[in-house]
Formats: C-alpha cells, structure tokens, sequence
C-alpha cells in the first residue's frame, strides 16, 4: 500500500516534470504538455495498477485533488512572485502548462487506474476517449458542434482549454487500451472490449443527454456569478440577458401603475380610456374613416406630410388624432401635443418626476373624456367592438358615477400639471376625443402638425412610452407564453453603456439596438432565421475578430455612427445602434465590472420617415426567401384589415410600403394599452388574441400583430429584438442602457433604405415610466469603457494585458463544490441503491446464481448487523460463528460456497436466504438494523 | 451431501469409526475427528500429551474399531512400542532367526507390522530406531537383512511425545517430522467429560459394540475420497499461496515443504467427507493448515508461536479464496 501511495504521488510529480522538461525543449505547441502529463500517468498508472489493489472508491477524491493541485499550482504561479522573475509571457505559459499537464495527468490516471481494476469500468474510460474526441471538434466559430458561449467565455477567463487537456488524455488512454487489448488475446480482453464498445454508445448517449440537461444548469451556475457587482444585481440577465431582464422588467408594472396613478381608478381608467378611444375610433370610421377624403388626411399624416395638418387626418380616427401625431410628425414636433398621452410621459418620465403624473395623462385623460360624455360611454355599449363588453359599458358605470364628475378631469389636470405641459395638452385633446373625438383632437393636431419634419423627427414618440416599457423581445421565444409577472421589467438596472465615437441623434430620439432579428414563421410567433441567406444584415457570430455584416444595408440616407458598447452582463449576441456593419472586440479594461467589450460601426440612418417615403419593397430575394419573409398565420383577419387599412390610404399611397407600415402600425398602437402583465392562452396567436381582442399587451405582440398585418398586405416584414434607449439616457456622449430598455419592433424592408425600423407607440402604458438614469454611474462606466484599447492584432489567445489569467475561485469553488457533491450523493444513492439490488436479486437472477445472490444478500444484512465476517475468516467459520443466532447461514454458506465451486444451483438457497432474514431480525435489534440500513458503508464492509 | 456413493461408504465409515472412538474417549471428539482424518487421508499423528491422558486408549480403540479381514497373514490390528533409550531397529522391524529344527533362518515380523501402531515417547529412543521407524511411515515397508517387506497397505501410526519431560531424550528434528500429517497438542479434557468418563468406567472397559470398520473399507474410502472429493483449482492456489507466503515471511526461518502440500491435498478431501461435503472448501483450508503446517516450520528467533505464525500468513490468502469462491461462473 505504501508503494501504492508512493507511485501516486509520483504521478504529478513526474507531470510536472514532463511538463517543464517539454517546455524547455521549446515546444510551443500547445497540447504538448498534456500528452506528456498523460503519458506520464498512463504508464504509472498502468504501471501501479497491475499488482496492488486501489479501491475504486478512492479515485474520484484522487482526481479531485489533482485537479485541485493543477488549480493550485495555478494559483501559486499567481500569487508568488514567479511572474515578476520570469517575466509575465514566461509565467503565463508555464502556468498554462503545469495545468494542462496535471489536469490530463489526473484525469489518464483515474481512468487507467479503473479501467486496470474493473474492466467494466473500461466504459469510462472509452468515454473519455470519446469525449476527447468530440471536444476539439466543437468550437464556438467553425466547429462542428456549436459550443456553448460560456464554455468559450470561461475558457477565455480561466485561460485554460478543455480541448488539448481531453485529447491529450483521451488520445493516451486509448492507446495504451488499445495496446492492451491487442497484447492480450483472451478471453477477459475480449468482453472488455465489447464491454468497452457498447460503454461507449451508452456514454455518448448519456453525455448528450446530460449536455441538455445540464448545460442550463451549469450556465445558471455560472451565470450568476458576475464578474462585477452591477452585474450581481442582474442576476437574471445573464444567459439570454435581454430576455431575462425585459422579461423580468414586466412585473413590477402593476404595482408601479397603482403607485403611479390614483390607485383607485387607475385600472378603470386604464380599460375605460382604451375602450373610449377605441369606440370612438370605431364609431368614427364608418363615418369617416371609410371616405377616401378622411383616409386621405390621415395617410398624409402619418407620413409626416403637412396634409397631416389634419387632425385627425393621420389616424383618421380622433383618438388616432393624437396617436398619429406621435408617429406621424405633426405630434411629434410637438412634445406634448401628443404627449397628451404616452410621448409626453415619457419623456417627462425619464427625466423623472411626475412619472406618476404622465401615466396619468393618459389615463387620466381618457377618463375625462369619458366622463364627458358619459353618455358616450353609455352608448359605447352598442359597439361591436370586442373590447367594448368588458371596457365600454362596465366602465361606462363607473364612469357615470365617479367619471362623470371630476375625478376624471381632476386626475389629468393636476397630474398633467405636474407632468409639464404635456398633461393639460393631453388632457385638452383628451376629453375632446372622449366628448367630441373630432372636433377637439382635430384642432389639436393641427398646430402640432404645424411643422411636420420636426414633428416626425422628434418623434415626439410615444414610443418612448411603449418603448422604454421595454417589452420583453425574448430572443428565442418572441411570444412568451407564459409571461411572468414581475421580474425586472422595471428593472432599472444598467446592462451596458454606450460611448459614441461621433455625435449622432436619431431622428426619432429612440437608439435602436438591434440585436437579433426574428423572420422565420414557426407556429403562430417568429423565431430568428437561422439559414444562411436570411437576414444577412446581422452580425451573429461575432467573436474575437473584426466581423462584418454580410449585407450592409444601403447607405442612402444614413449615417456612419462609431462608438463603443461595453456590457455589464453577459449577453448571448452582440447589439449596435440600427444598422450595425461591422463589430470589433476591445480590451477589457475593467474586468471586474465589464463582461465584453467592443466597438461598432454603424450605418444609422438620419432621414426623417417623410423623406423615406416613395419606395419600393420588392427585395433582393429569390422567391422562396421572400416567401419567408411575408409568410403570416392562417387568419383572414389579418388580410382583412390590411386590405382595410390599405384601402383607407391615399390612392398614391397604397403602394407606398412605408406608408402602409406607417398606417398599420399606428393602427396597431391605436387604442393599445402597453401592459406588460397580460397573459395570453398559450398555443395559440397571441398576437390575434391581442389585436382583434382587448389591445392589452406589450411590445412583442403589439410587434408580431404589426407583422403579421404588414406580412398579410404582401409586404416582407420582421421583429427587431434588442434595446429601445430613449435620447433621455444619453448624457454627453454616454447612453445608458438598462434592462427595461429591452425592446421588440417591427422593420419593414425598403428597397433604398434596407431594414427600416417602424415602432408601435401604445395610446398608453399600464406601466410606470422608467427612473432616471443614475447620471453619477453613466458617467463612471463611460470613462470606464473609453479606456479600452483595439487589442493588440487579434491574437487567437486573447489576454486582457499581460497579467496571468485571473482563476475565479468563487466558479472554481462552486463547480468543484457542486462536483464533490454530486459525487458524493451519487456515491451514496449508489451505495443505497446497491442494498435492495442485492438482496432482491436472487428473485431474477439465472438458476446458477441463486446460491450466490441468496447468499450475498444475507450477508449484505449480517454486515448491516454488525456481524459481517472477519478477515482471514472462512465463510463456514464465519456462519459457525454466528451459527447460535443465525443458524440457517451455515447451510446457506455451504449451498453458496458449493454452488460457486462446484457450480451447481439449488433453489432451497431462496428459502434458506429467507430463513436466515427471520434470524438476523430476531437476532439483531431493530434499531441496528436500521442504522445499518442508512449506513452506506457497510456495502464495504461485506467481504 | 456426499453424493457418490463411494462418498457415502466414506462417510459411513468416518461414522461408524466416530460412534467407537467417542464410546471409549471422552471429552476429545476434536481430536479423535483428526485422528479419523489422518486414517483415511493416509497419515500419521504426533500426539503431544502427558502420560495417562488416553492416548493408548485412543490407539486401542483405534485398532479395537477395524477388522481385520486378512487374518491369515501376520498382520495383526493394532500395536503399541513402548520407545526407550536402548531400542534397536530391529526391535520394531521385526528379525530374522535361525530355527534349530528347520536348519533356516526366518523373519520374524516386528510390532510394525500391524493397522494401527502406537509408537509411544517417540522422542526417547535413539536416532537410529526413529528412522527405521520413519522409513516404515514414509514407505510402508521394512528393510531386514537386506530384504524388504510391505507393511500393510494400512498402516497407520500415532507416536506421543511428552512435551515437558525432555531429559535425556532425541527430539525430532524438522525434517522427520515432516513425515506426520498432523502434530496434536492434546489438552487435559474438560472437567464434565472427565466426570462422566468416571460414570463410564466399566463401558469403557467393555468396550463399544457399536459396529466396526472393515480394513478394506477403509482402504477403499481412502481411494474413494481421493477421486470423489472436488479440490478447486482456487483452492491449489491458496494451497501454494500458503506456502510461499510462509517461505517468505520473515518470521519464518524455514518454510514448509512440498511433501507437506502433497499431503495436505487429501487431508483436505478428507476433512470435507468429515463436515458432510463432496468438496474442498476455503473453511477446509483455513482449518488444517495450521495443524499441517504448524509443525513444519521453524520460527526466526522472536518470532510468536508457530500456529500464530502460520495463523497470520494465512489470513489473506484465505481471505481472498474466500472471496473469490464467492461468485459462480467461469473462472
């Protein structure tokens, strides 16, 4: 045994050895070192293995400790003073080495060591084999699998490479498998063999299969340990962050909503305001909605044109009135003409105070209206409207009552007030629409409208509004169906910042961050195309080099934009200001606060949607693309009211896709509630349920219904996904981008403009208007993120500086813990297992075996009695021992001895087996019995 | 469990022999079932006791048990020698006499020649008259006047030695006393048995009429039990593993001999017929090595006893048998 222990300790020893031996030869090869560490074990091993018996049991903490002492000898490398005397390159390299040798060293060890012992567990070690072949074909650029990002990302932070370690292993414990099965021809070699052969199907099916389980377990695990405290308090954000965290923004909408408004009438108001606004439209276009002279105004609005001047021109309806304004120009120009509602709140929102108070602009003021005209309400009800049962005439009630005095209009007032201007416009307009839509609305606009560029420009975007309440775009899932409530979809937390190289505002004041793009129908929801001619404007796979976009959009009409995005969490795709063409990865010059860092250029572009206008949508596609791209859900309606809406424009218009985009998505947002706590029956549309039902819903569905209308009218549509940043979170040259900025749009492709961004602005939000941003941080993280530098020259190592890779010992602790404790359940549940499995094996086994399990199992119970037999003792002694308590043991004893020798069975084995059971329960106390039951060991100390 | 029935007759036999030494000796069935083993695996007992502790009582017994079912030859059941100092060869051996009347010389045969032989204070008779008498047991067969005769093909002998009383005696070296089977150390019998041998007196001296052993059915349980009982090829392992252990333990100054294996292999068959079995179990093993072996060995100085001795190096090889003749199948 001492020998034993002897030539194990030898084995890192001479790893060591190896390692340093074959770097001072001067290979720079990288593998080099684990082979060397892996024939060192392999040969001590097999070598240490043949003639002394090593449990099996004590190779899983041996493997253990050497990976521990790689880590360790890591670790002293970087706390001793080793670096400064060697030089950093020197140490590095040495680090690495030591490493890599102890690792395949430890690892060609324990498999040897099992595989010498138990051929069975021959099994293991062709998975090894296996696993260090499949390893180094996996490769998070041009390998053959897809491997996961954070397996490249530890990689990266560790400094340590699974794949030369494996291969290095893998390749030296097969070959010394194989030459042993060569060199030996019986019997024994044989069945290892096949043993070995069908250990590998098994493995290679288990790894898959524990892969899927485990690889979101091990991202969780190691997700949320960020590299920074900002990033701790995203926990969530990490692995697909942007989902979790617009995801997680969702939920605290409700409660900030109560806070936000008066908590009594807000949700009526909420519903009664959709509900109003949405009759009122309805009502309208019978009317004048129909007419062609209507339509006509309002197409012109939307556009921006002056026509727009028209009120109600854009929306054509009253409540669009002010919706359009948004989106057209004329509201824009004017933040609160339209701000009446959602574009005013917003930007008031950010800058902070009356966040409560925009919200209730809209609310507010709808309520007003509402109240007005009580009436109205009442007669909303003959409304064929879906929405009216619920919103018209249970509000209307209410409404009479409490609406029909003040409150309504008290709310909006004074919370307008506080708001800024916006609320008294909004609320002007407001309870024109709501008492008299058009009259009201329509002078409104008007003035708004007046300066239609600005207007359109300045976007005075409600998107905002239905923008920062950043609906979730879950990268994968675009219609969550069960979207959680809660979780961060206020989250205020900062996920990355953005320092622009050039002064550049977009035209609607939004920066849109695209960061994947969703086109290919599946089911009832779009997922991201994943053939290699969709979308070829996107920047996937952009890893440590310089990478462009396949197909830069047109650079008429844009802008080159430069600029740095540093994140504070992890992030599945990288993200730019629309249309990103190229990224670039940047130093790390904070690695305790940044996860990445790169820099972008994009092609931004700067022309208002009135001077986009006039263009085609015929696509550089081949038909079958094409067909991708306008393929919507089976639902008539949505030919149905794309048709309508198309028809409602101006005839010189109707071609116009920009203007019909302009037209849908305005009809989309018109009447919508931005609430990002609705609840959708799964499996179903979500974006009909949304659409041609109650208009609640948040930024995904208000994106797909877009779509899918835009997709119905024969256009080639998508969902943007990524972040919506609000000009209000730029300071300087700094954008704060938060988790609730998380954001999913619709994009509409423009022949001369390529891919162009058409939001749906809510009438109004459930949710609270976002905090300001933390000015003192943005500025910190900003000048943070300017200090990193083009690295030098793309090296395919990418160290941050020359420093040694830093071991994050917290993921280290934490996977080496969550290791000894798997292994030490699977020990023990093993161990546990192996009780029952023995004592009921007898009833399955072949004839010739019953003795011997009969037995076995008998004797697994005396162990757990305490009466297991003593070394050196025979088993007839050892039943004559116990003969006085358990006499039916002796006889069992012989019947097993005899069957193992002579090999012949004998069925009284079974009833003997059971006698003996009655003995040792009447020998034994109950209470011994059951300690030994828990007792894992004493399946050891059977002999 | 003997399954042959050459097995049973074996087993009958070591009954009926069984049933007679108990009805003479008391309180020794450890011993006597030795005894009977020794018989049947064809070797002799070295009884280590002091006087009057039963062992010619035991011989007689012995003898008393078998028929002798040759009664014409000069062979008789059972003889005691009494061993002293001016013993000659020719003592045991038997000698040839000139017969005045017949103008020839003769062979008288010597008490050697009998079934059962009680060679009693081995140890005090001269060097010269051991070794005749260890030609006898080793070969059976007596060489007088350059003319050698077979004993009987039953020829079975137990010598005592007094342990304590060692003046003036030739103690036996190792290598003669590798010609025993087994060297007993007999202990004074427990206080019950002793008691009841007193009640029994009178039975004893009668002796049993429990029914005896005919000479040939000893003869051929001997062969019966050599070629019936199973000996696992694990078994000569451990067999060996034994006795390179014992060579090279350093407690030992010399190890065992092959002679000893050799006849360990039908003590072990034998002792299976004795626990009812038709094999050679790890138990057989573990329990004859020590009173095999024990006597074959010479301790290095401060060395413990020779049974603890051989107690130790036998613990893990019959550890591992005992594991290995655990699970069935192809080996």
């Amino acid at each position: 045994m001492r020998r034993v222990i002897g030539l194990v300790s030898l084995v890192p020893a001479a790893a060591w050895v190896a390692a340093l031996v074959w770097w001072i030869v001067g290979s720079t090869l990288w593998g080099g070192d684990a082979v060397v560490g892996a024939i060192a074990a392999g040969v001590a091993a097999t070598v240490a293995a043949r003639p002394l018996p090593v449990r099996p049991a004590l190779l899983p903490p041996l493997g253990l400790a050497v990976a521990l002492a790689g880590a360790i000898a890591t670790w002293i490398l970087t706390v001793t003073p080793l670096p400064a005397l060697l030089g950093p390159a020197f140490a590095l390299t040495l680090a690495q080495q030591v490493q890599a040798a102890t690792l395949a060293g430890g690892l060609t060890f324990a498999a040897r060591t099992l595989a010498q012992h138990h051929p069975a567990v021959r099994a293991a070690e062709a998975g090894l084999v296996a696993l260090a072949v499949a390893v180094p074909t996996a490769g998070h650029r041009h390998g053959a699998w897809t491997r996961p990002l954070w397996l490249t990302d530890r990689s990266w932070r560790l400094g340590l490479e699974a794949e030369p370690i494996l291969l290095g292993a893998g390749a030296i414990v097969g070959l010394v498998a194989l030459g042993w099965i060569a060199l030996d021809r019986s019997e024994r070699a044989r069945r290892a063999l096949l043993g070995a052969a069908a250990g590998l199907v098994t493995l290679a099916g288990a790894l898959v299969v524990l892969g899927l389980l485990l690889t979101p377990v091990i991202e969780a695990l190691t997700d949320d340990v960020p590299p920074s405290e900002e990033g701790e308090t995203d926990v969530p954000g990490d692995g697909p962050p942007e989902e979790e965290g617009a995801r997680g923004a969702g939920g605290g909408e409700d409660a900030a909503r109560g806070g936000g408004e008066g908590p009594d009438d807000a949700p009526d108001d909420g519903r009664a305001q959709g509900g109003g606004a949405d009759g009122v439209a309805e009502r309208e276009r019978p009317d004048r909605g129909a007419p062609a002279d209507a339509a006509r105004g309002a197409n012109p609005g939307p556009t921006g044109e002056p026509a727009g001047g028209d009120k109600r021109g854009p929306s054509g309806e009253p409540a669009g009135g002010d919706k359009q304004g948004p989106t057209g120009e004329p509201a824009g120009g004017d933040k609160r003409g339209p701000t009446g509602e959602p574009a005013g709140g917003d930007k008031q929102g950010p800058t902070g105070e009356p966040a409560g108070g925009d919200k209730q602009g809209p609310t507010g003021e709808p309520a007003g209206g509402a109240g007005g005209t009580a009436d109205d309400g009442a007669a909303d009800g003959r409304r064929e409207d879906p929405r009216a049962p619920d919103g018209g005439p249970l509000d209307a009630q209410p409404r009479d009552g409490a609406g029909g005095t003040q409150p309504p209009p008290d709310g909006a007032q004074p919370r307008g007030a506080g708001g800024t201007q916006p609320p008294p416009d909004g609320a002007e307009p407001r309870g024109g629409a709501g008492g008299t839509q058009p009259p009201p609305g329509g002078t409104q606009p008007p003035p708004n409208g007046a300066p239609p560029q600005g207007g359109s420009g300045g976007g005075g975007q409600p998107p905002p509004d239905a923008a920062p309440p950043d609906a979730p775009p879950p990268p994968r899932d675009p219609l969550d169906d069960l979207f959680p409530e809660g979780r961060g979809r206020t989250n205020p937390d900062p996920v990355a910042v953005m320092v622009l190289h050039n002064d550049h505002l977009p035209p609607d004041e939004v920066f849109y961050l695209r960061q994947e793009a969703l086109s290919r129908l599946q089911g009832f929801r779009l997922m991201p195309a994943d053939l290699q001619e969709i979308d070829l404007d996107l920047i996937r796979d952009a890893a440590d080099l310089h990478t462009a976009a396949a197909t830069p959009p047109p650079m008429d009409g844009r802008e080159e934009v430069e600029g740095t995005i540093a994140t504070l969490v992890e992030q599945a795709l990288l993200f730019g200001p629309d249309a990103p063409v190229w990224y670039e990865p940047r130093t790390n010059p904070d690695p305790d606060r940044f996860v990445r860092l790169w820099a972008f250029q994009s092609w931004a572009p700067i022309l208002p949607y009135a001077e986009r206008l006039g263009d085609t949508a015929g696509g550089p596609w081949s038909p079958a693309i094409r067909r991708l791209y306008t393929a919507a859900p089976d639902d008539p309606r949505y030919a149905e009211l794309a048709a309508r809406l198309v028809g409602e424009l101006r005839a010189s218009s109707q071609a116009d896709p920009l203007a019909v985009a302009l037209a849908v998505t305005q009809h989309v947002g018109d009447g919508m509630v931005y609430d990002s706590s609705v609840v959708f029956a799964p499996d179903t549309d979500q974006a009909a349920d949304f659409l041609f039902g109650e208009r609640r819903g948040y930024c995904v569905h208000a994106a797909h219904a877009a779509v899918w209308l835009l997709r119905a009218a024969g256009m080639p549509a998508r969902v943007g996904t990524g972040y919506a940043v609000d000009a209000t979170s730029q300071r300087g040259s700094n954008v704060m981008i938060r988790a609730l900025d998380a954001h999913a749009w619709p994009e509409v492709w423009l022949d001369g403009h390529g891919w162009t961004i058409v939001d749906v602005h809510a009438s109004s939000s459930n949710d609270p208007p976002p905090p300001p941003i933390d000015e003192v941080e943005l500025r910190e993280l900003g000048e943070r993120a300017r200090d990193s530098e083009v690295p030098d020259d793309q090296p395919a190592l990418q160290w941050p500086s020359f420093e040694l890779p830093r071991p994050n010992w917290r993921v280290i602790g934490r996977v080496l813990g969550a290791l000894a404790l798997l292994v030490l359940g699977g020990a023990l549940v093993g161990h546990w297992l192996l009780k029952p499995w023995r004592r009921a094996r007898m009833w399955w086994c072949r004839d010739e075996l019953v003795p011997y399990a009969a037995y076995v199992g008998a004797r697994d119970r005396l162990a757990e009695g305490g009466h297991a037999r003593r070394p050196g003792e025979s088993r007839d002694a050892h039943a004559r021992r116990l003969s006085a308590q358990v006499p039916s043991l002796q006889p069992l004893a012989t019947l097993a001895v005899r069957a193992a020798l002579c090999g012949e069975g004998a069925r009284e084995a079974t009833a003997l087996a059971r006698a003996v059971r009655q003995e040792i329960t009447r020998a034994v106390p109950w209470w011994r019995r059951l300690l030994g039951l828990l007792d894992p060991t004493s399946v050891h100390r059977v002999t | 469990m003997a399954t042959t029935p050459d097995l049973q007759l074996a087993a009958s036999v070591v009954a009926r022999l069984r049933a007679r030494l108990r009805a003479s000796v008391f309180g020794r069935d450890a011993v006597l079932d030795q005894v009977i083993l020794a018989l049947l695996a064809d070797g002799h007992v070295l009884l280590e006791d002091y006087p009057g502790s039963g062992k010619t009582t035991l011989a007689k017994a012995l003898g008393d048990s078998i028929i002798d079912d040759v009664p014409d030859d000069d062979i008789v059941a059972m003889r005691r020698i009494q061993f002293t100092p001016d013993l000659l060869p020719s003592d045991i051996t038997g000698t040839t006499i000139f017969d005045p009347d017949q103008q020839r010389f003769f062979f008288r045969t010597g008490p050697l020649f009998a079934h059962v032989v009680l060679a009693d204070e081995i140890n005090r008779t001269s060097p010269k008259v051991q070794s005749a008498l260890l030609e006898a047991m080793g070969e059976k067969q007596v060489t007088v006047d350059n003319h050698t005769r077979k004993l009987d093909e039953l020829f079975f002998v137990i010598a005592t030695q007094n342990p304590l009383d060692l003046a003036g005696t030739f103690p036996l070296p190792v290598a003669q006393l590798d010609r025993f089977l087994f060297k007993i150390r007999m202990v004074p019998i427990h206080r019950d048995d002793e008691r009841r041998l007193l009640d029994a007196l009178d039975a004893v001296r009668r002796g049993s009429d429990a029914p005896r052993v005919a000479r040939q059915e000893i003869l051929h349980a001997r062969q019966a039990i050599r070629t019936g009982v199973l000996l696992a090829p694990e078994i000569k392992d451990a067999m060996v593993d034994i006795a390179q252990a014992l060579r090279s333990s350093p407690l030992v100054a010399q190890g065992v001999s092959t002679r000893a294996l050799v006849l360990l292999v039908p003590a072990l068959q034998t002792r299976a017929v004795l626990q009812g079995r038709d094999h050679v179990t790890d138990d057989d093993l573990a329990e004859l090595c020590t009173t095999v072996f024990a006597h074959r060995i010479q301790t290095a100085p401060g060395a413990p006893e020779a049974e603890e001795v051989v107690r130790r190096c036998c613990k893990p090889v019959i550890d591992k048998l005992a594991r290995r003749l655990l699970r069935p199948g192809p080996r």
